[in-house]
């Protein structure tokens, strides 16, 4: 008998296809089944890319929000696609009226506050099926919500009013509103376990259990400037990030102990010139002992907890504000900025940016806007605008990329 | 310099150097695991491997016999082919059934070696084909369905662009 190529086994075959390129095996791929289906199951061992750009679906994080979970071929396809700017955009929604919004992803619904309201939509293989309202939630009369996030079964919102309100998702229920539990906006929700955090203009971080719960449990936090952004650690139970305006004080990261009832430790960049109001509005924890956070000063910033340092810092391109962010927990953030509707990916493992995407909505004039909130999985990138919804579905086949991966020359590091 | 026999599945037996024979990790492990003393007469039977194939094994070895060690795979390197040296390129001059039968020894005999260079080998005559010329050369039956074979060449459009 004489051998020939595909009576080899697997193991051998993949040490083959170990020195050919994607399209190499996009080739293959189309010659036999066999073929077909071993590159389809084992592609990304096969790249230098072991764990690829936005497409690794690794960390349980983005396994929740992913719609689905991609063969390992596909992977190594789609986060090129990511890298290439390669995508087809959809604009989900549109209101006549100008919002700051907030959105956030998980496997099967798309959160999203406009107004005063809270909503929750179906996705479907085009982002989302935009008549398919599984939740609405309704808050102040009065008062449009800030910020919301959801965990588990339940729903926090901040509202402009300065109250606080809990709904839960398992019957759809009411759970409690705490009205003028602060005297200004409540920028910043956070709720994990059985405690609720809220920090607010006013200068306050307030601490409080779930009303089941010790009700008598509560604590209130002075941090003398107004109150961006609060994040609890999963992994560290104890720990509170909070993120201040850095008007009067340079510090603009605060590591709250929350069983200790006192400040672990403050950290202000580390830039040349005035920093002052610097100040931070997002924040997520990586690890127990390792934080990003993003504004003002144009950079996302990785601060940690053991060195007590900011370890790295991503400079954003055009010196814009960072408003949000989301990260995968292995090496892929995505930015949103302050103009353009411009949207930035990172990869961790390098300085400069990858690619930049801008929100066609916002191109023509007068219609510039902030990226208020953006969310991601393998396939799919939602963003908010003002007065947009817009979803950039990186799955595509074929089209034009478009690559903005040059845009404003490579960054030296400052 | 002392040496072992090594014998072919069909049965014929080769006197090698030992220095040579242990290119093949396998042998090595074999000859310490084993404690086969080099004064005895022991001859190693080789049962996966034919004479045809363990003749151009042995003398590829003892070309390599003072090779560094190959280096550690670094996933995140990638790999090159045109790195082939032109004796090992002449040595490879084979048919494709010797190639794959190659593959298998080295796979084997566990010599990393000659197992990249063979891999490269066949990845080299890949490249850059269309799926038809990959299947002449290589005498693989198409096996999809008509509607399947669509599919997949629209699902793979895209690596025509380049």
């Amino acid at each position: 008998m004489v051998l020939s190529l595909d009576s080899l086994s697997t193991e051998l075959l993949l040490k083959i296809f170990k020195s050919l390129d994607i399209y190499d095996l996009c080739r293959l791929k189309q010659t036999c089944r066999r073929f077909n289906e071993v590159i389809e199951q084992w592609g990304s061992l096969l790249n230098k890319n072991v764990v690829p750009l936005i497409t690794n679906q690794v960390h349980p994080a983005i396994i929740n929000r992913s719609g689905r979970i991609l063969s390992s071929f596909e992977r190594l396809r789609v986060s090129r696609n990511w890298k290439l700017g390669l995508y087809k955009e959809r604009m989900l929604l549109y209101s006549k009226i100008k919002y700051i919004p907030w959105l956030q992803l998980e496997k099967n619904l798309l959160w999203i506050s406009r107004g005063r309201c809270i909503q929750a939509y179906k996705r479907s293989s085009k982002g989302i099926n935009t008549r398919n309202v599984v939740y609405t939630i309704k808050g102040s009369k009065n008062a449009d919500v800030c910020r919301f996030v959801k965990k588990s079964n339940y729903i926090l919102s901040g509202q402009m009013d300065g109250s606080l309100w809990l709904w839960s998702t398992d019957d759809h229920n009411f759970v409690f509103d705490l009205k003028s539990y602060h005297d200004a906006d409540i920028n910043s929700v956070d709720i994990c376990d059985n405690i609720i955090v809220s920090g607010s203009r006013d200068n306050y971080v307030k601490i409080r259990h779930k009303p089941d719960d010790n009700e008598a449990f509560f604590h209130q936090i002075d941090l003398q400037g107004r109150v961006w952004s609060v994040a609890l650690s999963e992994e560290n139970k104890s720990l509170l990030a909070i993120g201040t305006d850095g008007i009067d004080h340079m510090s603009t990261v605060h590591i709250f102990d929350m069983n200790r009832q006192s400040f672990f430790a403050h950290y202000y960049p580390d830039i040349f010139g005035d920093i002052l109001g610097a100040g931070v509005l997002d924040l997520k924890w990586e690890s127990a002992s390792v934080l990003w956070s993003c504004g003002y000063d144009s950079y996302l910033r990785r601060w940690d907890l053991r060195t007590g340092k900011c370890e790295q810092a991503l400079g954003d391109p055009n010196f814009a504000t960072v408003y949000c962010f989301q990260y995968d927990h292995v090496n892929s953030i995505i930015s949103g900025t302050n103009s353009h509707g411009r949207v930035v990916l990172w990869d961790t493992r390098q300085d400069n940016y990858v690619q930049m995407y801008f929100m066609e909505s916002c191109r023509r004039p007068g219609k510039s806007s902030p990226i208020y909130s953006l969310s991601y999985d393998a396939d799919f990138l939602f963003t908010v605008t003002d007065q947009h919804v817009n979803v950039l579905d990186f799955s595509v086949f074929n089209g034009t990329p478009k690559d903005y991966s040059n845009l404003f020359g490579k960054l030296i590091k400052v | 310099m002392p040496n072992i026999k090594l014998r072919s599945s069909d049965g014929e037996t080769f006197e090698v150097d030992v220095e040579i024979a242990k290119c093949s990790v396998t042998i090595k492990t074999m000859l310490e695991d084993l404690g086969m003393d080099e004064e005895e007469e022991e001859v190693v039977p080789l049962p996966n491997v034919n004479s045809a194939i363990l003749k151009k094994v042995i003398q590829w070895s003892t070309y390599h016999k003072d090779d560094p060690p190959p280096p550690e795979d670094d996933e995140n390197k990638e790999k090159r082919t045109d790195d082939i040296s032109s004796w090992d390129a002449d040595f490879l001059k084979v048919d494709q059934g010797t190639l794959f039968e190659l593959i298998l020894a080295a796979n084997y005999l566990d010599i990393k070696g000659l197992l990249d260079v063979t891999c490269k080998t066949v990845a080299n005559m890949i490249k850059g084909k269309a799926p038809e010329e990959i299947r002449k050369t290589f005498n693989i039956k198409n096996d999809f369905t008509a509607s399947e074979e669509e599919q997949v060449r629209k699902e793979n459009e895209w690596c025509e662009e380049k």
